[in-house]
């Protein structure tokens, strides 16, 4: 019985120790097994994974490749199969996302006004000669030696927002008709400073930079075969049809530093965004096109003198009292304006002509401490003088001044301070306006483009510019002016990199208001310009693009054209630091100096999306 | 109960009216001159065919253009439509700059058969006004 225990007792031990040796290896075993099966599985989503992968890129590969099949000849005969099936539809969300446009661009410049070693003199008329606009060098004499440029107006680092902007657009097809309501909305914005009022040392704007509507904006309608129809604020035909013209856009040296840019300034009046405009674009009529838009002016006075209805600032930029002038839209503002532009294009070569009308532009605020000696005299003369009473606006002049000046405001009550401007008829003072220093602004211009199959890109452009002043008024017409242009872009390494080279210059001007510090009579109708560019641009990928840019413009005695207007974040131009820190509408802060002489190099990329 | 089961049976042995009449005419709609051998033969629709055939052409070419778009390492074709009829190649939307511009008309007119292509492209250039 004993032995028949132990033996039990030996085989329970013996089959507990199997059963305790056999678990782990069982359980290793399975584990093995298990391990093997999920891994086979892995295996076989892998592949599943792999082929459905390899069936979408079959699908999207079989719907692209549909079409290319060889096309059935044109006269054969029998059902012709459907060229492939309808394209599954887009996701909403996708299509939402494919509306969004926009370009991020900054820079980083080095760049020079050239004006440091500037002079400027109190000029006026020789003993005895009797002043007329337009005399000689012999006339003037130099009575002395005014204030030199203030600030730094040398070489200068910076770095600068050119063109970055963001916009929506799409298209709503009405109803069943063949007819598509279209919209985008746009805006411009700095990719390198906080958004805000367009506000500087030398102007005032109340648009705000970041701000959507800063930028192309419309509704409008279009149908295929009739062309386009839009309403809202945008870029006229006058400028979008030349474009093309312009490898240096947003650049320095970029060729509205000259071209639509009558001043010389930062603004470019044929070459600006206008609100409340409604603009029609024709279909292709083999080869030829055309657009043309009407801009309302929207005024409540006869001279523009406010701002637009419904608009922020007054027509052609800034708002009233921009640079220290009074508060009226007389620096450049208009009332109606109309824009034409007729196209051809064929193979690689495109000709261009176009139109654009400003009505009743005023600048009545160019007289207010102009520097012109023939200004200084029609001021001596008083407000009794019927010459100067004709061109001159007294009755503005003695608001500023009041009882200051007895003599030319005999009608201001003693004791009246006016705006507290002293008077003065040679800048830093008040002096009057002029009078009637409104009249009808258009420019004309006629380009030519040619792409070669090596890749070159020959532009050119010849342009004239006129306000239809009296000839009275004709001695201070800067407005009045040629313009021509030439650009050459060559394509290398494939379209990888592309170099161009321009050329701008600006004609003589009839006449000058003498506005800049430096006005230098003797040099009368010494008012030309010339602007070289070159650049380089290195494509990356599809959307981005390296470039370096270099720019210079050299401006006679008289002019003051700079290297970054119509696009260039940080405009070189020839303002000096000079700013005032009180508000008196006497035209005292940045003074503008001609025969400026701006270089500058400037470095960046741009990002398209 | 076994009333669905038999119930469906019977009725998949018969096409009920509605869809009858609804596969009688897709099949009358499908119908080729060789299905119909037992009507009188009508005149070849000769014209018809030319505008099926150049339709495809255009869809050709269309789908050339945009491949060609896509595989351009230069251009951002996501905001360009491609079109085309007849075989004049209408590039449309928004380019980047002139450099884009001139590479997507470069291959838009590569591409098109008829004598010309038409540019109904822009330049996206929104820049804030100086003063």
């Amino acid at each position: 019985m004993a032995k028949f225990k132990a033996i039990r007792l030996l085989v329970a031990l013996l089959t507990a120790l199997l059963v305790v040796g056999a678990w782990p290896s069982r359980s290793i075993a399975a584990a093995d097994q298990t391990n093997e099966q999920i891994r086979a599985l892995q295996q076989r989503l892998d592949e599943l994974s792999k082929q459905i992968d390899e069936l979408k890129k079959q699908q999207a590969a079989a719907a692209k490749a549909a079409p290319a099949a060889p096309a059935a000849p044109a006269a054969a005969t029998g059902p012709v199969k459907p060229a492939k099936e309808a394209p599954p539809p887009e996701p909403a969300f996708e299509k939402f996302m494919k509306g969004f446009f926009g370009t991020l661009d900054a820079s980083v410049d080095y760049t020079t006004k050239g004006m440091s070693d500037e002079e400027a003199f109190h000029w006026g008329y020789a003993p005895g000669v009797v002043p007329a606009p337009g005399l000689g060098p012999s006339a003037y004499v130099n009575n002395g030696l005014k204030v030199g440029p203030v600030g730094r107006v040398g070489w200068l680092g910076a770095m600068s927002t050119n063109g970055s902007n963001i916009g929506y657009r799409g298209t709503h097809k009405i109803g069943t008709s063949d007819v598509d309501f279209i919209y985008q909305v746009s805006t411009a914005f700095s990719v390198d400073a906080a958004p805000g009022l367009q506000n500087t040392w030398t102007k005032q704007s109340n648009t705000v930079l970041g701000a959507i509507g800063l930028g192309d904006t419309y509704i409008g309608f279009q149908k295929k075969g009739w062309g386009r129809l839009r309403f809202g604020e945008m870029y006229m035909p006058y400028k979008t049809a030349t474009d093309r013209l312009n490898p240096f856009a947003g650049e320095l040296g970029n060729y509205s530093v000259v071209m639509g840019n009558s001043g010389g300034d930062n603004r470019v009046e044929f070459g600006t965004r206008i609100d409340h405009v409604v603009s029609y674009s024709s279909p292709d009529l083999s080869g030829f096109s055309f657009d043309a838009a009407y801009g309302f002016g929207q005024q409540i006075t006869y001279d523009n003198t406010t701002s637009p209805l419904g608009s922020a600032d007054c027509s052609g930029a800034n708002v009233g009292g921009s640079g220290n002038l009074l508060l009226n839209c007389d620096d450049g503002a208009w009332d109606d304006s109309y824009s034409v532009d007729f196209k051809y294009e064929t193979g690689g070569l495109y000709l261009v002509g176009a139109y654009e009308m400003h009505k009743r532009v005023n600048r009545n605020s160019d007289g207010i401490g102009s520097n012109d000696p023939y200004y200084g005299y029609l001021a001596g003369l008083g407000s009794g003088n019927a010459l100067s009473a004709s061109i001159l606006d007294w009755g503005t002049y003695c608001t500023l001044v009041g009882s200051q000046d007895p003599g030319n405001c005999p009608g201001a009550a003693a004791g009246t301070p006016g705006l507290g401007v002293a008077p003065g008829f040679f800048a830093d003072g008040g002096s009057p306006p002029y009078l009637h220093d409104i009249a009808d602004e258009w420019a004309a211009k006629i380009g030519i483009q040619y792409r070669f199959a090596f890749g070159l890109t020959v532009s050119a452009m010849w342009e004239e510019m006129h306000r239809n002043l009296p000839a009275i008024l004709m001695w201070q017409n800067e407005r009045q002016r040629t313009g021509d242009w030439l650009a050459l872009s060559q394509e290398l390494n494939g379209g990888a990199d592309l170099v161009s080279i321009g050329w701008a210059h600006a004609g003589a001007t009839v006449g000058d208001p003498g506005g800049q510090h430096n006005f230098d009579p003797t040099k009368a109708g010494n008012d030309q310009a010339n602007m070289y560019t070159i650049s380089w641009h290195h494509k990356l990928d599809k959307q981005l693009t390296w470039y370096l840019d270099a720019a210079e413009t050299v401006n006679d005695g008289n002019v003051h054209y700079d290297i970054g207007a119509g696009g260039h974040g940080i405009k070189t131009d020839c303002h000096d630091g000079t700013h005032n820190i009180v508000i008196d509408y006497s035209s005292f802060g940045p003074t503008t100096w001609g025969g400026c002489h701006e270089i500058g190099v400037s470095t960046g990329v741009n990002f398209k999306f | 109960m076994t009333g669905r089961g038999s119930g469906v049976g019977p009725k998949r042995q018969r096409i009920g009216l509605p869809p009858a009449a609804t596969l009688g005419v897709a099949l009358a709609a499908m119908a080729t001159p060789g299905h119909a051998a037992d009507r009188p033969p009508e005149p070849k629709p000769l014209a018809e065919v030319i505008v099926s055939a150049s339709r495809q052409n255009d869809a050709v070419i269309t789908a050339r253009v945009e491949r060609a778009l896509a595989d351009d390492p230069y251009i951002y074709g996501e905001h360009i439509t491609v079109s085309t009829s007849n075989g004049v190649v209408t590039c449309e939307g928004i380019v980047g700059d002139v450099f884009e511009l001139f590479r997507v008309l470069r291959l838009c007119r590569k591409f098109s058969t008829g004598k010309r292509m038409i540019n109904g492209l822009e330049i996206n250039a929104v820049l804030p006004d100086g003063g």
